[in-house]
């Protein structure tokens, strides 16, 4: 039989591409940071932050590129977090058990990276993947405190900016006009994403905002669950308890509101727990 | 002799007593009482309060009058400091104001002696402790667990639903809600979250009226003043032809006919007019009139309105340290008054047969938003009555306003001969007004270098020192730091007793040595201020409660 007739037209002319080695992309030499994930979050900020276009000059086009290396920094903190809670919290490791990971992690990872592949398939870009993640993996129980929900209904708005600006170059999809809410966006689908210095700053406040208010609930949630038996109520005894959760969540890079000292929270935590104990309400 | 001249510390019987009557007092009542929103509009002083609390207490009773629930908002700063501290600052402000409106349902059921158990079958959240607990504790800056469990669940709807349930059970066919204090002047996230539920309010049967500063235009991206709502002006103008009449009524209800007697009818009327419309400002210059020595001489006279005209000024001068990223806004303000007082007083002094008080300022592409703001603080304060602009032809239109009378007055433009006398400026407020304003453009009433220091005064970023690029950025381009506003809120706790009035220093210093007590925040959070403060050297009770109403007070002018 003839080969079907195909042809052999040319609409752009390609040259061959250099190679690109991506074994040698990645840097084999890092060691992972000791410093808390907080703390990379927040010197990732800072250069991202010195990226961001000034007002006078504003390019939309760098600000929403500048808007995805937040939301990446985001993300990173996220995985850095669980990773680490789950590393050194009991009760989050017993929740997260349970969950699958990939027979290539389980063969090719060192141990301690191993709660990454559990969220591997995870992306953190809507409130059901960000919260269900949390309660499942770290095994946290209960109503969301209403400062946390406001916290990530803003962020996920962020994200549906992000969807619009990586997958149709800044455009307004259906789905996302949909859950920014069709009634004010219906008149804006498949227009682009017009970022002003403004929004950018507002849209990594709001970003900087849920790392930071999810560290504190998180914090307050494994530290208050860890039972009666853990704590002696000495700094000295329980120093080496305290500190390990300390060092997942301590913030020692903002210039102004830092976390207090490791022994000041011990003695705060140790204050309104004895409160707590003697029945007396916060 | 004492007279009070601020409305919100009045008995419901002085109120009733106390309110004068003319034209524009009239038509504000019956705006209050009719339907539709509206927004009641006067600087301080004005009786924007005075008016809602009267139309509150007569409708009481009246029963062919609609219902009228009063709720006030002037403690919004308490809640400020949350902005900075929690992501749901704007939604626990929301309940806030809500749960102040739900309080003023039981307001009102308590002061008709009624029993308030119906609301609570209606729905469980109609609940008056609760409330009441959760508006003292949000003011507190605490209250987080009563407000997850209870307060977040407290809506526009059933604000609504209380009010209407109110309207049939006291058989009234309509209700008002009287919001006042809703200027919101420092805060403006709080502003536009107030007009958001402002406007959800107003459905059928239901009229929200809200007491706001003149000046403001913009109530946030939802809420358009213009056609949304009605303005009612509560500020006199002194051109008014009732004015003498009116701010006379004012003062035959609160002085005694001895005072009447003894204040002759010229300073009695110089006084209406250098109050400039402002009811509180008269009263105050009637006050001191009486409490300083007998004697009806000039110099007294000029003394008590010089006390005025610094008062005034320094009222406006404190905006500086609340609002700190505008003192040079109000700094060249400031310069740009006296300037215009200057000039028109030496233009209205060449010629005492006609009236020729008005500033009028071109408009021009060139007036930047921070001149329009910086005019709008000197209307906020009394210190300039805006009128309607006039076109004097194409591309020349003039914004309109008047100064400060009493500034005026200071500045020589009523002076016959050399000296200022008892008549003049009443003499001249009957003569007839000229024809055209004095004409300026804004710049020529500033000097180059004050037009140039026109800038916000931001602070540079706390890690690296950095000036800031605007009052909207959040991050330091240098350092990537984010940048911390300050909090007017805690800067007004952060005040040391010293910079209370009226507490000796002596007694400042028994505090110090027997007491931990220590600045202002000591005082207004601590759980017992008043032993803490007695265990200072002879300080009983009395004392005690005596510095805390002072601390109190401080605390309320400083945040309003």
């Amino acid at each position: 039989m003839a080969t079907p007739f195909k042809t052999q037209l040319t609409t752009c002319l390609v040259s061959a591409p250099p190679r690109l080695s991506t074994h040698l992309l990645f840097d084999n030499n890092h060691l992972e940071p000791t410093s808390s994930p907080i703390d990379q979050f927040l010197d990732r900020l800072h250069s991202i932050n010195r990226l961001s276009p000034d007002p006078a000059n504003f390019d939309p086009l760098q600000g929403q590129l500048v808007l995805l290396g937040v939301i990446a920094a985001v993300e990173s903190y996220l995985r850095t977090l669980l990773r680490k809670i789950i590393s050194n919290d009991e009760i989050s490791q017993d929740a997260s058990y349970k969950r699958d990971i990939s027979f290539g992690a389980a063969v090719h990872l060192h141990k301690d990276m191993m709660p990454e592949a559990i969220l591997e398939r995870v992306s953190f870009i809507s409130k059901e993947s960000i919260t269900g993640t949390i309660r499942e993996c770290l095994g946290i129980k209960g109503h969301s405190p209403s400062y946390l929900e406001t916290a990530i209904d803003d962020y996920v708005k962020i994200c549906h900016l992000r969807h619009c600006a990586v997958h149709r170059f800044g455009r307004l999809g259906a789905s996302n006009a949909l859950a920014l809410g069709i009634q004010d966006h219906r008149e804006l689908l498949e227009k682009p994403l017009l970022l002003d210095y403004l929004s950018l700053q507002t849209a990594i406040s709001i970003s900087t905002n849920l790392v930071k208010t999810i560290n504190n609930f998180l914090f307050n949630e494994i530290i208050s669950r860890l039972p009666d038996h853990t704590w002696q109520g000495t700094y000295s005894k329980d120093k080496k308890q305290f500190s390990l959760y300390y060092r997942i969540f301590a913030d020692s890079v903002s210039s102004l509101g830092a976390t207090a000292d490791c022994k000041s929270l011990y003695a705060e935590f140790q204050l309104q727990r004895r409160n707590y104990l003697a029945g007396q309400v916060r | 002799m004492e007279f009070e001249e601020r409305a919100d510390q009045l008995s419901p019987e002085e109120i009733s007593t106390s309110l004068a009557d003319g034209e524009i007092l009239k038509k504000a009542r019956q705006k209050l009482l009719a339907t539709g929103a509206k927004l009641l509009i006067g600087p301080r002083g004005t009786g924007k309060t005075h008016l809602m609390r009267y139309t509150y207490s007569q409708s009481l009773l009246n029963k062919s009058a609609p219902l009228v629930l009063y709720s006030s908002f002037n403690r919004y700063l308490h809640l400020e400091p949350l902005l900075k501290k929690t992501p749901d600052a704007l939604k626990r402000f929301h309940s806030w104001v809500l749960a102040r409106i739900l309080l003023s349902a039981f307001d009102y059921i308590n002061d008709l002696s009624s029993s308030g158990d119906f609301l609570k079958d209606i729905d469980p959240i109609f609940d008056e402790s609760k409330l009441r607990e959760l508006v003292s504790l949000l003011e507190r800056g605490s209250g987080v667990d009563l407000y997850e469990s209870y307060g977040q669940y407290v809506t526009v709807d059933h604000a609504i639903k209380a009010v209407r349930s109110l309207t049939a059970r006291f058989n009234r066919n309509r209700a008002v809600l009287l919001l006042d204090d809703a200027a919101l002047s420092l805060s403006d996230q709080y502003l536009v979250a107030f007009f958001e539920i402002f406007r959800v309010l107003k459905v059928e049967g239901i009229a929200p009226k809200a007491s706001v500063y003149p000046g403001t235009t913009q109530y946030g991206p939802t809420f358009h003043a213009s056609h949304e709502v009605e303005e009612v002006p509560l500020w006199l103008s002194v051109e008014d032809p009732a004015y003498s009449t009116i701010m006379g009524d004012i003062a035959n209800r609160r002085l005694t006919s001895d005072q009447q007697k003894v204040i002759s009818p010229d300073i009695l009327e110089l006084f209406k007019y250098t109050a400039f419309g402002i009811p509180r400002v008269f009263l105050r210059l009637l006050r001191e009139f009486f409490s300083e020595r007998a004697g009806t001489s000039q110099s007294k006279v000029n003394k008590i309105i010089d006390q005025q005209v610094e008062f005034i000024g320094a009222e406006y001068d404190s905006i500086a340290l609340k609002l700190k990223q505008f003192s040079s806004v109000i700094q060249i303000g400031r310069s740009f008054f006296s300037n215009a007082v200057v000039e028109i007083s030496e233009l209205q002094n060449k010629d005492l047969s006609k009236r020729n008080i008005v500033l009028g300022i071109l408009q021009s592409g060139d007036r930047t938003p921070l001149a329009d703001r910086m005019i709008r603080f000197l209307i906020e304060v009394g210190m300039l009555f805006p009128l309607q602009s006039v076109s004097h032809g194409q591309n020349r239109k003039y914004d309109r306003y008047i100064p400060h009378l009493a500034f005026l007055y200071q500045g020589g433009a009523f002076k016959e001969g050399k000296r200022n006398t008892f008549r003049g400026l009443p003499q001249l407020m009957s003569a007839v007004a000229a024809k055209h304003p004095l004409r300026r453009e804004f710049k020529s009433l500033l000097s180059y270098r004050e037009l140039a220091d026109l800038k916000l005064d931001l602070p540079p970023c706390q890690k690296c020192g950095t000036q800031r690029f605007n009052d909207s950025q959040q991050f330091c381009h240098n350092c990537g730091e984010p940048l911390v506003g300050s909090s007017l809120f805690e800067e007004c706790m952060k005040l040391p007793l010293s910079e209370v009035p009226g507490i000796s220093e002596a007694l400042i210093w028994r505090i110090h040595q027997d007491t931990k007590i220590r600045s202002v925040s000591d005082v207004v959070i601590s759980q017992n201020a008043s032993s803490e403060l007695q265990k200072a050297n002879y300080v009983g009770p009395r004392r005690a409660e005596n510095i805390i109403k002072k601390v109190e007070l401080t605390v309320e002018e400083f945040l309003s």
